[in-house]
């Protein structure tokens, strides 16, 4: 089974003895990952990271829409309103993450919302529900004592390609630089 | 769904090293690589027309109608390539309704607006107001009334009023200089500001895109005019054309040198995507890029070019160089928008693979319905040279003292 379009994957990053890097992500990796194959050098870091949408501060995706179908949200979430999109895919063009796709049936710009039809009922993103190890906490960057707040003043954060200036709003704890 | 996304199966077996899940597929295809190259002739042909009326370069006069009237047809189909691409065309008209005014492609309407109605339009009926009036004066039937039509039932064709229709296209030209400027500039800048992709990403990129415009709109007219005179049995003329291939070979030194400073920089610099850049222009893009692009589009050219400035040629063989140049730099210009367009999307923003862009033949964003759109123009070209033929024989010749014995002589006939 193949679906080819992504509003959410995941990475699987292993780092070798001579520094080489090899990235995959067969499928999204949504029927997990295979041995990789054989090979004589010796794995010294490997790690899995999640990709979703960054819902930036600074979102490029919102400044080049022609129509402004896509949006951002006044609790700070980027939204594409596929009513006024019109499937120019400039938006997609400007995201440097990967993060956005046209709908094969809709032919309008897709991506991750954070579940917004969960967020305004109260409820927390699916993702961040279902992890079984608790790898994903959701919650408001501006809230004291937040579960959130309290991780991210105990854990060095990163955020991706810091450089573009897009200001990310999902941070990632103890970020290998090998991950862009 | 499964259905919809068989065709990127065949893909994947192609994506060297990792992209991301959601680039196998090129988001702007062969469609955007017309829409540049088609408004690069546009702005090009209109910058060689001003020559004429605002640098007075006399020898360029012949062409100078033929280069607006090209202007013309290939602005009047700009928009199609668009359209065609979008995923909802006939949800289009949002981009004049409810324009985000941070969005670069959201002025593309009022930039192609502004050029078509307040430059192209009322230059060209300036220029032929007085003409207009003479067709419609010496024609009879249907004709007579669509000339009187397009020339807005205006009949005063005094000294007086050709002053002012020539004031005032030199105030158009003027304005329509910096206008040119703008439409092509601009969708350099479409590709120049987008920061998440370095292939593209470069404050060179609208100026690039000019020179590069002026190149192409040079030659097509040089192509156009050098087809067209044979067939209607008329000599070329010498000084036009030499002096055609002079602003064209121009242009291209400062093109070709823009090229360079942005290849340096960019090697220069040395910036994290260089090794992606280096693999692509290397591989995948290095027939299109290297060979088409700057050997054929480029370096032989100019070679030719400059081999009839710096030796004495008889006119028999420089009309060959200057033909065979016209035709590579359309190539090449072509192979300039492929390798923007293209080549910026094949490589992954991970920076850690490459994708690859298989053109269909059938379809909307296929091969044959961008052939069609780039014979269009010339169709329209067509149409137009007969409705408004641009040769100087054609120009109203008719004094009003002949139009007069002819009315009389008409209602002679009548008793």
């Amino acid at each position: 089974m193949s679906y080819n379009f992504f509003r959410s994957w995941i990475e699987r990053y292993r780092i070798y003895e001579d520094g080489s890097c090899k990235v995959d992500s067969s499928n999204g990796a949504i029927e997990g990952f295979k041995p990789g194959p054989e090979t004589d050098k010796q794995i010294i870091r490997s790690f899995f990271v999640p990709k979703i949408c960054n819902q930036c501060d600074n979102p490029p995706c919102v400044q080049v829409c022609p129509v402004g179908a896509t949006y951002k949200s006044p609790d700070g979430i980027v939204l594409v309103d596929s009513d006024y999109c019109i499937g120019c895919r400039y938006c997609i063009q400007a995201c440097p993450y990967g993060a956005r796709f046209l709908h094969p049936e809709t032919r309008t710009a897709e991506k991750c919302t954070f579940c917004y039809h969960r967020l305004v009922k109260g409820l927390i993103p699916a993702c961040v529900e279902v992890c079984p190890t608790q790898a994903r906490i959701f919650g408001e960057v501006n809230k004291k004592a937040s579960t959130l707040v309290r991780f991210m003043r105990m854990n060095k954060i990163g955020i991706l390609k810091p450089a573009l200036n897009t200001e990310p709003k999902v941070y990632y704890a103890n970020l290998d630089m090998e991950v862009n | 769904m499964e259905e919809i996304v068989r065709h990127l199966t065949p893909l994947l077996q192609e994506v060297t090293g990792y992209i991301y899940p959601n680039e196998i597929e090129l988001h702007w295809s062969l469609l955007i690589v017309i829409y540049p190259y088609i408004t690069g002739l546009v702005a090009g042909a209109f910058i060689l027309a001003s020559l004429v009326k605002v640098f007075n370069v006399k020898e360029l006069q012949p062409v100078y109608r033929i280069a607006l009237l090209t202007a013309l047809a290939f602005m009047l189909v700009a928009t199609l390539p668009l359209l065609a691409h979008l995923g909802h065309p006939e949800k289009s008209f949002e981009i004049f309704l409810t324009p985000n005014m941070t969005s670069a492609m959201a002025m593309f309407g009022f930039v192609y607006a502004w050029y078509l109605m307040a430059v192209l339009f009322l230059e060209i009926w300036f220029d032929y107001r007085k003409d207009l009036v003479l067709w419609a004066n010496a024609s009879t039937g249907i004709k007579r009334w669509f000339y009187r039509l397009i020339s807005l039932y205006s009949n005063d064709i005094s000294d007086k009023a050709v002053a002012f229709d020539n004031k005032a296209e030199k105030v158009v030209t003027i304005l329509g200089i910096p206008s040119a400027f703008l439409l092509h500039g601009y969708v350099g800048f479409i590709f120049g500001s987008v920061k998440a992709n370095p292939w593209w990403s470069s404050v060179l990129m609208p100026i690039v895109f000019l020179f590069s415009a002026i190149v192409s709109g040079i030659a097509l007219v040089l192509l156009i005019y050098m087809i067209i005179t044979p067939f209607r049995s008329k000599q070329l003329d010498k000084a036009c054309i030499d002096k055609l291939t002079s602003f064209l070979f121009y242009a291209m030194i400062v093109d070709f040198s823009l090229e360079i400073l942005d290849f340096i920089h960019r090697i220069y610099e040395s910036e994290e995507s260089i090794h992606i850049l280096a693999q692509l222009v290397s591989g995948k893009l290095f027939f299109s890029l290297i060979v088409v692009q700057v050997l054929i589009g480029m370096v032989i050219p100019l070679l030719f070019i400059a081999v009839t400035k710096l030796f004495k040629t008889p006119f028999e063989l420089r009309k060959i160089l200057y033909f065979f140049s016209a035709i590579l730099i359309q190539v090449g210009i072509f192979a300039t928008r492929w390798n923007v367009v293209i080549g910026g999307q094949l490589f992954s923003k991970s920076f850690r693979g490459l994708t690859v862009y298989k053109m269909t033949l059938l379809g909307i964003e296929g091969l044959l319905v961008s052939i069609a759109i780039m014979l269009l123009p010339l169709v329209i070209l067509y149409i137009l040279f007969n409705i408004l033929p641009p040769w100087r024989e054609a120009h109203g010749t008719l004094s009003k003292r002949h139009i007069v014995h002819r009315s009389f002589a008409r209602r002679l006939s009548r008793h």
